[in-house]
């Protein structure tokens, strides 16, 4: 069982999280690594940094969407899983970057976890959805205008709070248009330190009172980062 | 002088998380008990992304408590009545004009603050709630030697934003949506907290009845006002406290005397519970339906991964596989790898394309190729002539008349005189050889005479004594 509401009935905070997993991310990079293999390194990180805070190991919730992979196409990896059920899994790269359709996935996988943590009688804060790119996305360009017309409408309704990704290489303009927050440019191949960080915001968010000012986490590990 | 006479404690402590911020503590307690014995209480949690909320959060129940103290005597002269509500209501108007009055300011979003207030006279308690925080209160009934404290229940629950971590407040416009007032009777027992005193009575966010019951039970145990403080303080300040909660908690718990404490406290089960006033969770009747989701249906991630042998011998490599699964696995890695490079350039060859917006410059180029391999095939004006007048399958008439052809870039006349120059073609013609041969047998006899003629001159030059130039003469 991925998600336990009977026992462990606390709040939950869900995030989503949208990888590329094109095969532009099997490109080393200087320290002789493939990026997805930096990419991987960090997600055991996040399990990690997860497992090690008490807080978030009973609130958190995360599902994972990949975009390209052995189908090419924006598909759900691993769905709604506790913090305390996640397991760290290596992404293989190839395929494309259809990266509209895995974000109007992900918005999906937003809503639908909602619901459901909210018809098992527990409260929750407002999703996060991660979106981690490299490249241009491959979708058409009706296709990306439709899927970011949504996720900026999705975040001015406070459906979903999006935080976009750049890994170097990527289209900065096309990150911007996710959301209405500029996005973040992970400077070298910082994954580890990205996942520590997603998890301590996260687990900082799942504590948030009403009428708190969420001050995340600094992000002096990888100072790109203008979050 | 009242009846029923009430004891009272009442405590905020401040949160390990404002502590670890360097914030001060944004949970305001206050008590008033008039000489009547009537009591009014009020908490108040300042928001934590308000700079000011710990001092609105004061105003709002020093304020809240003196002025709902008038009320008993209101009723004493003008009866119980709708007008309470309005009462509290311009009660909470007054409180907003002290507000902007003290701060000089209309907007009070730097001093937003929730309000759990409450009046006790006799057995009757008002209850006013705006945002989270909760009130819970019930009536005892004795029966032989316990007390059963669940005879009627009362409950002001928490009320939430659309998440968790939204609420409303009384700083806000919309205040007067917000605001609840319930009028609850014939209470012995009470307890009202903030969000954080909430928590440490719950699981799951949620009020548990055996926590409240082991919560009242102790303090009624404490004989003596300063001992029941210090009950509810200890409670506040408890390990089991900072760990369910890092934020600021404040409860308040009020015991009618007429409860004989001595006997024991019971929760009897068929009466209304706590967990009762929570919906019931089920299913959602009619969900959106997604098609774009499709579960994955191997579960690929909760797969334990098989543990990878390393080999440090490569004949134990070979000896487990054999070497002809070896080749075989070579031979793929060499296939996948080069098919997946081929992959990955056209991949960034359309991404470049889709980059840099060349579109029209490859179709231009497209049409310009087209055009012009139209117009080389149009006018091109190659010239075979070899084979349009003369059948060279044909005997030869040697009174034909002469032809010029095109034999391997040479220009040569087939005269007579060439080709009967030998005896040997006259005799091949005599024999009916075709001009192919004829041809072919003249050209080899020329190029040999040609060689000759060479290099007697060459012998010439060098026998001569004189001076072999080649090219520029200036040169020597």
């Amino acid at each position: 069982m991925t998600v336990d509401y009977v026992n462990n009935p606390n709040q939950r905070t869900p995030c989503v999280l949208v990888l590329d997993a094109s095969y532009s991310m099997s490109s080393r990079t200087k320290s002789g690594k493939t990026r997805i293999e930096h990419l991987n390194e960090g997600l055991h990180a996040l399990e990690d940094a997860l497992k090690s805070d008490p807080i978030a190991l009973t609130r958190v919730q995360i599902s994972i969407v990949i975009v390209g992979g052995p189908n090419s196409q924006a598909e759900l990896l691993m769905d709604w899983t506790d913090a305390n059920h996640f397991t760290a899994f290596d992404l293989k790269p190839a395929g494309n970057t259809p990266l509209a359709e895995g974000l109007q996935l992900g918005l999906e996988l937003a809503e639908e976890g909602k619901n459901t943590i909210l018809s098992n009688g527990v409260s929750l804060t407002r999703p996060w959805m991660i979106v981690i790119s490299d490249g241009d996305p491959t979708s058409s360009a009706s296709a990306w205008k439709e899927a970011t017309l949504a996720t900026r409408e999705a975040e001015t309704n406070n459906k979903v709070e999006i935080f976009p990704i750049a890994v170097e290489g990527a289209s900065i303009e096309k990150m911007n248009q996710i959301s209405h927050k500029p996005c973040a440019q992970l400077s070298g191949m910082k994954f580890k330190e990205l996942f520590v960080w997603i998890s301590d915001s996260m687990s900082k968010y799942a504590q948030s009172r009403p009428g708190d000012n969420i001050t995340l986490p600094n992000t002096d590990p990888w100072r790109d980062v203008g979050l | 002088m009242l009846s029923t006479k009430w004891d009272y404690s009442i405590s905020s402590v401040v949160g390990s998380s404002h502590v670890d911020r360097g914030q001060g503590k944004q949970d305001n307690s206050n008590l008033l008990e008039d000489d009547n014995g009537n009591i009014s209480f009020c908490i108040s949690d300042g928001a934590g992304s308000s700079k000011n909320s710990e001092v609105s959060s004061k105003i709002v129940t020093n304020f809240i408590n003196q002025e709902f103290l008038k009320i008993p005597d209101l009723i004493n002269s003008k009866g119980k009545g709708p007008w309470i509500n309005d009462f509290i209501i311009q009660v909470v108007i007054d409180l907003r004009a002290k507000l902007f009055d003290t701060f000089k300011n209309y907007d009070l979003r730097d001093y937003h603050c929730t309000l759990v207030a409450g009046l006790v006279f006799e057995k009757t308690a008002i209850v006013v709630h705006v945002g989270d925080g909760f009130i819970l209160a019930g009536k005892n009934e004795e029966v032989a030697n316990k007390n059963i404290f669940n005879k009627s229940l009362y409950f002001s629950k928490p009320e939430n934003g659309e998440y968790k971590n939204e609420t409303y407040f009384i700083t806000e416009p919309i205040w007067l949506k917000h605001l609840r007032i319930q009028v609850l009777p014939d209470i012995d027992w009470l307890i009202a907290g903030s969000d954080g005193g909430e928590d440490i009575l719950s699981f799951g966010e949620k009020l548990q009845d055996n926590e409240v019951l082991k919560f009242l039970d102790d303090a009624a145990k404490q004989k003596s006002l300063k001992e029941k403080n210090d009950y509810i303080f200890q409670v506040l300040n408890s390990d089991v406290a900072n760990s369910r909660t890092k934020d600021d908690k404040s409860l308040c718990l009020l015991f009618s005397e007429n409860i004989d404490k001595q006997k024991k406290l019971n929760w009897a089960p068929e009466e209304k519970l706590i967990k009762d006033f929570y919906p019931v969770p089920k299913p959602i009747q009619n969900p959106i339906p997604r098609t774009s989701i499709v579960r994955p249906q191997v579960n690929t991630y909760q797969r334990p991964l098989a543990p990878t042998q390393e080999y440090n011998d490569p004949n134990e490599f070979i000896s487990e596989y054999g070497v002809f699964s070896i080749l075989l696995m070579i031979i793929k890695r060499m296939y996948f790898g080069s098919l997946e490079k081929v992959s990955f350039y056209i991949e960034w060859v359309i991404h470049q394309i889709i980059k840099f917006k060349i579109y029209s410059a490859i179709i231009a180029l497209l049409v310009f190729l087209f055009l012009f391999l139209l117009i080389k095939f149009l006018f091109s004006n190659d010239q075979i002539n070899l084979n349009d007048s003369v059948n060279f399958n044909d005997p030869v008439n040697l009174s034909d008349p002469v032809k010029e052809i095109d034999v391997k870039d040479k220009n040569m006349i087939l005269t007579p005189e060439v080709i009967t120059n030998s005896d040997v073609i006259e005799e091949s013609v005599n024999n009916g050889a075709s001009v192919n041969e004829l041809i072919t047998d003249a050209i080899e006899n020329d190029i040999t005479n040609d060689t000759k003629n060479e290099d007697t001159s060459l012998d010439k030059d060098v026998t001569n004594g004189e001076k072999v130039t080649t090219g520029n003469d200036n040169e020597t």
